[in-house]
């Protein structure tokens, strides 16, 4: 790694609402994307992401900072992660997701969707349909048809309650 | 369109934003998400909307949890993804040890990299083969097995050139040289788990690879007689690579101190023990115990005891 040689780097990050940010190219090299653009030289003055507004970005750099200070210890970074996403709301882990999907950071994609996945498991179909902005375009006959199709998905479930 | 205006009115800007972008979310993202779920869920969300409908058909990762072998034969056949990244069985799944071997093998064929067979049903323990073609799966990275197996003897070939991580619980052994034999198959192995039989510490757990070894003592009536004479040769995992223990279900036994002292004496680069109790430990018992592996000489200086739940650090 670059940043094992030498005195350490940092990169400024800019968000699309264009604030700034700096963070150490070591944490920074979490992101896929970012590395990328450090190897190719591209890194030098300011990085625009284009994808990720200024609040995400801010979360996302305490993320990288926090994890990277974590030595090779699997179970203590799990528990980072773990921590890091207790206090996060829908909306916040909404865009968190898609930041780590632009950034391709693998670790915080992986922790946000299961953190996601775990919070959709205990809600209604209508729930998730208003939370992920999803437009019913079934007919009522089509909707029963794919209903009928997976009933043993169905068995004790209600599917237009609000919760 | 009803719905979604409907709704959004009552959400103020920060959220509508993010559902809006939720919206857009690329299906690959949507499948990646929908991979933390139990299969049941994920085909449920084939009801959203049509974007959804098949979406869970591409879900690299198969969970079931009391689902019948019906239902689960019906998924296999309905998915469109041609890989399997995960397959996990948990208790309560309906199975059969014919049906097993299909999966098992459906799984192999299909790129598996992370299996989990956690099952219970103690009328068919343990007397079955697994397929051949999981011992030789090239894909594998994390193998856990429980109550359904039984590990073949030296004659069959075993080659996990990524397996990093395998947990073996309440499995059956066809012999003495299975679990060795095993081990041997597996190069850059990390992690090891296993409940305990006595004679597999002494003759059986030897890799030059392993970090992190979990001991589970529960299953009552193993290894209860110790060893006749401690092992003359220390497995080289112990001494050089070793970073983690945890033993879990401890009773307080005499054969449990003498393998908590053995493994502290001999692991040179521990980094950090954890001991759990068994729930049937009272206070005193644990003091007791507390004091007495406290006593035990350390191979590894910085090596730290963490007794699991009483957030105690020596």
């Amino acid at each position: 790694m670059a940043a094992e040689t030498g005195t350490p780097t940092t990169l400024t990050l800019k968000s699309n609402d264009d604030e700034l940010f700096s963070v150490a190219e070591s944490a920074a090299i979490l992101s896929v994307t970012i590395r990328n653009m450090v190897e190719d030289g591209c890194a030098g003055g300011v990085i625009p992401l284009d994808n990720v507004d200024g609040k995400t970005l801010a979360s996302v750099i305490t993320y990288m900072n926090g994890i990277s200070a974590i030595p090779a210890d699997e179970e203590k970074k799990k528990s980072y992660r773990d921590k890091f996403l207790s206090d996060k709301d829908f909306e916040t882990l909404a865009d968190m997701v898609l930041a780590a999907n632009y950034l391709n950071m693998s670790c915080l994609m992986d922790a946000v969707s299961a953190k996601i996945a775990q919070v959709m498991e205990k809600k209604s179909v209508g729930w998730v349909r208003r939370k992920f902005g999803i437009e019913n375009d079934y007919t009522p006959e089509e909707e029963a048809a794919v209903k009928e199709e997976h009933k043993w998905t169905f068995e004790g479930v209600e599917t237009d309650d609000d919760n | 369109m009803e719905v979604k205006e409907q709704c959004s009115r009552n959400y103020p800007e920060q959220s509508e934003l993010s559902i809006d972008r939720l919206s857009d979310l690329p299906d690959s993202v949507i499948c990646h998400i929908l991979s933390f779920l139990p299969t049941k869920f994920s085909v449920r969300t084939s009801i959203l909307s049509q974007r959804w409908r098949f979406l869970w058909s591409y879900v690299p990762n198969l969970y079931f949890h009391l689902e019948n072998q019906g239902i689960i034969n019906r998924v296999m056949l309905l998915r469109r993804a041609r890989t399997i990244n995960a397959f996990h069985l948990d208790r309560g799944t309906e199975w059969s040890a014919y049906q097993l071997q299909t999966w098992i093998t459906f799984a192999v064929m299909r790129g598996v990299q992370r299996l989990n067979l956690c099952l219970q049903d103690e009328e068919t323990f343990p007397e079955h083969n697994l397929p051949v073609s999981l011992f030789t799966c090239k894909t594998l990275v994390d193998l856990r097995l429980r109550n359904c197996a039984l590990i073949p003897a030296s004659g069959a070939a075993v080659c996990l050139p990524r397996l990093k991580i395998l947990h073996l619980v309440y499995v059956e052994f066809e012999a003495d040289e299975s679990l060795p034999h095993l081990l041997s198959g597996c190069p850059v192995l990390e992690e090891f788990e296993m409940a305990l039989l006595c004679d597999m510490v002494c003759c059986g757990l030897s890799s030059p690879t392993i970090k992190r070894l979990t001991l589970d003592f529960i299953a009552e009536g193993f290894g209860e007689e110790g060893w006749t004479e401690e092992p003359q040769q220390v497995p080289r995992c112990l001494l050089l690579h070793l970073r983690i223990i945890k033993l879990e279900g401890i009773v307080g036994k005499s054969h449990e101190f003498e393998y908590i002292g053995y493994l502290l004496r001999n692991a040179k680069v521990l980094e950090r023990m954890e001991i759990s109790y068994s729930v049937s430990v009272g206070s005193e018992e644990k003091i007791d115990m507390l004091e007495k592996i406290l006593r035990f000489k350390r191979g590894s200086t910085a090596c730290e005891v963490n007794f699991v739940g009483s957030n105690c650090k020596w």
